[in-house]
């Protein structure tokens, strides 16, 4: 029943807004089943060179583990962190007498488990025809697929009890306990202090299917053990609570309708408690794990070590980006009586968005940076992909607004950004690939290309917001 | 017994300079195959308090949101002083409290006021005026807490507080006394009578009876989505034979006999 109610409701938010956006609900509809076959064709891309890579270059395969390892957590503990708990029916509802975990399951467990099974088969639709060039062979997609689940229940349980925790919960403080105690025996088994549970993952490209299909079962094991943990835990969840006066108030609210958007964007973006969360917690992961992968283990050339870090800052920041126009429409009522140009103030809050995203991003990867040396044109690509990225979620975020409230708006608009950032990639690879040919320098490509999609995602966003408010 | 006039603080309130008038001519708006509003018509003269009352679901806000542009109304005209609403001329001489004043909670009092005045380009008055009336509601003390921390009546007087700052020719509010502790009353009641002796003009929504026969020049009685009486107080008590609001609500309804409670929760 309560499922059934999630459902008919998002599809009669959903309804009318496809209604409304043809082109978006046609996007979307041909994107849905073009996604597996753009996964299996990008893995057949990647297959000879990264197989080759695996199979000749030290420390190649750690890369990998490390990245599916932080990178899965960080999706698991940023998704779980913003998901809406067990009110979500409203607080009537919440109060009947049927079990919190019920309502949870119903009302963000089971979406987000549906979007956790489709992600895992584009997943092993792009890992495929790598591992099937590998000596251990298709088997492999099951312990890196699982591998990737298992990281990202394992961010989940921990974004989900380090607050609770803190506040001295005890089950909370078990559970961050079981996970120590699971890493640490990981890592004896393993071999490695920083890989922890996953390090076995390491050594399976030479490993028997047998093998493998035991330590799969093991991760599987861990996955679902995690996953019901973090459903304890997030029933129980205490709902988020606001500092009366926030801390920084030194940026006033300017005379200009575009700086005064630009300051209500990340002012707003930054306050929201599960947001702030979000802030504290990429920036502490990317500070914390560049620099212990750089000292503990020089198996993983630094180059690649600040390569995971600056995938990992992008994937968490994301969300400042994509939930711009989403929050903003939160004060949608007076921004439709006002008098003020429909434009420049969603401008000003796409632009403040983005960078506030963007200097959490620079704050993040600074550690690593210096210590893993880089040449700088290393560090203008990666911001102007950064800034790709930024600006491409500003206008998936405008199509299709992320809600604080809502879990399929929120899966609904990270599909959105996923989709657009893969597609316009590959259409940017196509447009840049003959200007990079004709001898120009592909740092001042990237730098271009970042610029460029602020720009445009900025004036797009104003285009949606301000069309839609005038 | 009614309570003495409290005195407001000087507001720094000057005559309104531009003067304009509220024409609604035949608005309907329709939600699908449901007819929300049908055929209202009725406009707003400057320095006049116009009340929409009206029981649940008759059309108040509905009404209210067409008139400052949030909702498109499918049938019917509105306008301010020749300007339609959705235009920005229209909407820069009308200030809007709405009933439930959702979202932005994470800006400060102060931060929301600012973003108000840079929005509808206020003049530095703007700030003497709301600082007087935050002091009137003794809210001077809050200007740095975020409104998700306020409770609801405090938020939905900051919204007062912003739309009476502005000083506008019009001012638009809907539910003008849900969740107001009746001090909070009495000061928006003698805040509106105070800013439409200015020349404003003032279109409000309210389930409260004698808040509306107490503030409003005239009073227009919806439901289901029409009007059924229109007029000013004494007319209305004279048409009705009725010594209150509360007479004429019932009597033009006619409800007032009340419900068969025995047959709802049976016998005792």
């Amino acid at each position: 029943m309560l499922i059934r109610a999630i459902l008919v409701c998002s599809w009669r938010r959903l309804r009318p807004f496809f209604a409304a956006n043809p082109l978006v609900a046609a996007v979307a509809l041909l994107a849905a089943p073009g996604l597996p076959v753009l996964a299996f064709v990008a893995g057949e891309r990647v297959a000879p060179s990264l197989s080759t890579a695996l199979l000749e270059q030290g420390g190649v395969i750690e890369a990998l583990v490390v990245a599916i390892v932080i990178n899965g957590a960080l999706a698991g503990a940023i998704v779980v962190a913003v998901a809406p708990g067990a009110d979500v029916f409203g607080p009537q509802v919440s109060v009947a007498p049927i079990r919190r975990m019920r309502f949870l399951w119903a009302g963000a467990g089971l979406p987000l488990a549906l979007a956790a099974l489709a992600t895992s088969c584009l997943l092993a639709l792009v890992a495929l025809p790598v591992a099937a060039r590998l000596p251990a062979g298709r088997v492999l997609v099951l312990e890196l697929v699982l591998a990737a689940l298992c990281a990202s229940a394992f961010g989940a349980l921990v974004a989900e009890s380090a607050p609770a925790a803190a506040r001295a919960r005890p089950v909370a403080v078990l559970a961050l306990c079981l996970i120590a105690a699971l890493w640490i025996v990981g890592a004896s088994l393993g071999g490695s202090r920083v890989l922890g549970s996953f390090a076995v993952v390491s050594s399976s490209l030479v490993a028997s299917p047998g093998a493998i299909l035991v330590r799969s079962a093991a991760l599987a094991g861990m996955t679902l053990a995690a996953s019901l943990a973090w459903l304890y835990l997030a029933a129980s969840r205490a709902p988020a609570r606001y500092r009366a006066e926030p801390r920084i108030t030194w940026l006033r609210i300017p005379r200009s309708l575009f700086w005064a958007g630009a300051a209500v964007a990340i002012k707003r973006l930054s306050r929201r408690t599960e947001l702030r969360r979000q802030i504290v917690a990429i920036t502490l992961l990317c500070i914390l794990a560049g620099p212990a992968l750089l000292a503990f283990v020089p198996a993983i050339p630094s180059l690649a070590v600040f390569g995971v870090v600056s995938c990992t800052a992008i994937v968490g920041v994301v969300l400042f980006a994509l939930a711009a126009a989403g929050v903003d429409e939160e004060g949608r009522w007076l921004w439709a009586v006002a008098p003020s140009g429909s434009r420049s103030r969603p401008a000003g809050n796409a632009f403040g968005a983005v960078m506030l995203a963007l200097f959490t991003f620079l704050a993040a990867i600074a550690p690593s940076y210096v210590l893993a040396r880089p040449s700088p044109s290393l560090l203008v690509e990666i911001t102007g992909f950064a800034c790709f990225v930024l600006g491409v979620a500003v206008i998936s975020g405008a199509l299709v607004p992320w809600r604080s409230d809502r879990i399929v708006e929120q899966i609904a608009s990270y599909t959105a950004c996923v989709v657009l950032v893969g597609v316009l990639w590959y259409l940017v690879g196509k447009v840049a690939a003959p200007i990079a040919a004709s001898g120009a320098p592909e740092p001042a490509i990237f730098a271009a290309l970042g610029l460029a999609t602020i720009a445009a995602s900025v004036g797009a966003h104003a285009a949606l917001a301000g069309g839609e408010h005038s | 017994m009614d309570l003495p006039p409290l005195r407001l603080p000087r507001l720094g309130l000057r005559k309104v300079m531009m003067n304009k008038r509220l024409y609604v001519e035949g608005v309907g708006k329709r939600f699908g195959s449901f007819s929300a509003i049908e055929g209202l018509d009725f406009s707003v003269d400057p320095g006049r308090v116009v009340g929409l009352v009206g029981p649940n679901g008759c059309g108040k806000t509905t009404t209210l949101r067409c008139v400052v542009g949030l909702l498109e109304p499918n049938a019917g005209r509105i306008e301010i002083d020749g300007e339609p609403v959705a235009s920005r001329r229209a909407k820069a001489g009308l200030a809007y409290v709405p009933d439930y004043p959702a979202g932005l909670a994470e800006l400060t009092v102060r931060e929301f006021l600012a973003l108000v005045r840079t929005l509808y380009k206020a003049p530095a008055s703007f700030d003497a005026r709301a600082r007087a009336l935050l002091n009137a509601f003794s809210l001077e003390s809050r200007h740095n807490t975020m409104l998700v921390a306020l409770s609801l009546g405090m938020r939905r007087i900051v919204s007062f507080v912003a739309a009476l700052a502005l000083l506008p020719p019009l001012l638009v509010a809907d539910e003008a006394t849900a969740a107001l502790d009746p001090e909070a009353v009495v000061v928006v009641r003698e805040a509106l009578l105070a800013v439409a002796s200015n020349g404003t003009g003032v279109l409000l929504a309210t389930q409260d009876l004698h808040f509306a026969e107490r503030t409003c020049d005239e009073v227009i009685l919806l439901s289901a989505g029409r009007t059924i009486a229109a007029g000013s107080i004494e007319e209305l008590f004279a048409r009705y034979g009725a010594a209150s609001l509360e007479q004429v609500f019932l009597t033009a309804l006619g409800k007032g006999a009340g419900i068969d409670l025995e047959q709802v929760f049976g016998a005792h």
